[in-house]
């Protein structure tokens, strides 16, 4: 059995061509917004793939982003209020020891002597934290313009640790009540910095329909 | 009539006798009759604030894992039947007793060793990984299950196998390099 044919037997989702369309306008729309703030922050030119959706049972999460042993920093903002939706951004370990350096004076941190978050000082912490909170909010605020509601997200979360223990406090907050999860990712790459990142939306599929809603979609 | 096989049991080893256990899934399998050879490792990558509950019966040679992610779910009705009853505490515990007692362990002899719980990322309100461990400790004491040994909290993400061959365990958190073995 397939991903699709297990998507289909789960009958309390489908979604329209339209549907997954809009979807991934929100996130063209929110991604872009992040991005551009990140190449001013930067000073760089950014590459950025094409968003893709993908509506998947819940357990396959981690695989979606390349299995579960990866060590990545993976930084979490909630929206809360009528919608309840995640912005996860992911980064390889050596994406963020490389951003860390680009963005502070002394440049001198080693990729191999970060093994654990902790590992990290207070002042590479709260780049990492200030970044991510800069770019969720561009991308919240984005999709808050188009959908003509407020969306403020939450100070984010910052975490270091293999894949599969990031995504199952991800995979926690939306899918209590259903077995299937709504991905909205946008790849980016800055090549001259060697640092590339996901940006994940995640609105959880059982506040779906109020997000349609909001985009005058039923 | 043969049982139609469950959907969230995984009973396929890789190359190295490993058996790799998603979220919500859960493994068993009766070692009577395998050589020491053929018995399988049943293992979770990157258990974050899910619990691994491992159940066994030495006498029996009887092994069941289960990869839990959340403590409860209140609003399930009864009457219906839950697609992945793995991925909550509650009737995680209960389904891995029955289908253990059903490769015949028995519950006098089943011992249970938990595994996981930790809290990924700091700042969050609610401790999803803390509930876990309390949901299944107090489900374990319902069914009167010895809890022989637990590896939970902290702030790291942990891997762990369960080599079924003697019920021995291993566990290796995020950020070291090696497995230990905890019972």
């Amino acid at each position: 059995m397939n991903d699709y044919d297990e998507v289909q037997s789960d009958n309390s989702i489908k979604l329209t061509p339209a549907q997954i369309d809009s979807l991934m306008e929100l996130g063209n729309i929110g991604s872009g917004h992040a991005i551009t703030a990140l190449s001013q922050l930067m000073n760089k030119r950014i590459d950025m793939s094409l968003t893709s959706v993908d509506l998947i049972p819940f357990w396959k999460l981690p695989e979606k982003f390349g299995g579960e042993e990866i060590e990545v920093f993976g930084i979490l903002s909630s929206v809360q209020g009528e919608q309840n939706l995640l912005i996860l951004q992911i980064y390889p370990k050596n994406s963020i020891i490389n951003m860390i350096n680009s963005l502070s004076e002394e440049k001198s941190m080693n990729a191999q002597n970060i093994n654990i978050l902790s590992d990290l000082d207070d002042f590479s912490l709260s780049i990492i934290t200030e970044v991510g909170n800069i770019l969720s909010g561009h991308y919240a605020n984005a999709l808050a313009d188009l959908m003509e509601i407020k969306l403020v997200p939450d100070v984010p979360d910052v975490a270091f640790d293999v894949l599969g223990a990031i995504m199952s406090s991800v995979i926690a907050k939306t899918s209590e009540a259903v077995d299937l999860m709504i991905t909205i990712n946008t790849k980016m790459d800055i090549e001259d910095l060697n640092l590339n990142g996901i940006f994940c939306f995640l609105p959880a599929v059982d506040t779906l329909n109020k997000l349609f809603k909001a985009i005058n979609l039923e | 009539m043969e049982k139609k096989k469950r959907k969230d049991l995984v009973s396929r080893a890789n190359h190295r006798g490993e058996i790799s256990i998603p979220i919500g899934h859960f493994a068993l399998k009766e070692t009577r009759n395998i050589s020491r050879d053929r018995c399988p490792k049943f293992i979770i990558y990157g258990l974050g604030s899910c619990v691994a509950l491992i159940l066994y019966d030495k006498k029996a040679k009887v092994h069941a894992m289960s990869h839990i992610l959340l403590p409860s779910y209140q609003n399930v009705k009864e009457k219906t039947p839950l697609r992945y009853p793995h991925k909550y505490a509650d009737h995680a515990v209960k389904d891995l007793i029955r289908e253990a007692k059903a490769k015949g362990a028995t519950k006098d002899n089943l011992k249970a060793v938990i595994v996981g719980g930790a809290k990924i990322f700091k700042n969050h309100y609610n401790n999803i990984g803390e509930e876990n461990v309390k949901t299944v400790k107090q489900e374990l004491d319902n069914y009167k299950i010895t809890l022989v040994k637990e590896e939970v909290g902290g702030t790291s993400g942990r891997n762990i196998k369960f080599d079924t061959r003697n019920n021995s365990i291993f566990v290796k958190t995020s950020g070291k390099t090696e497995f230990i073995k905890i019972i």
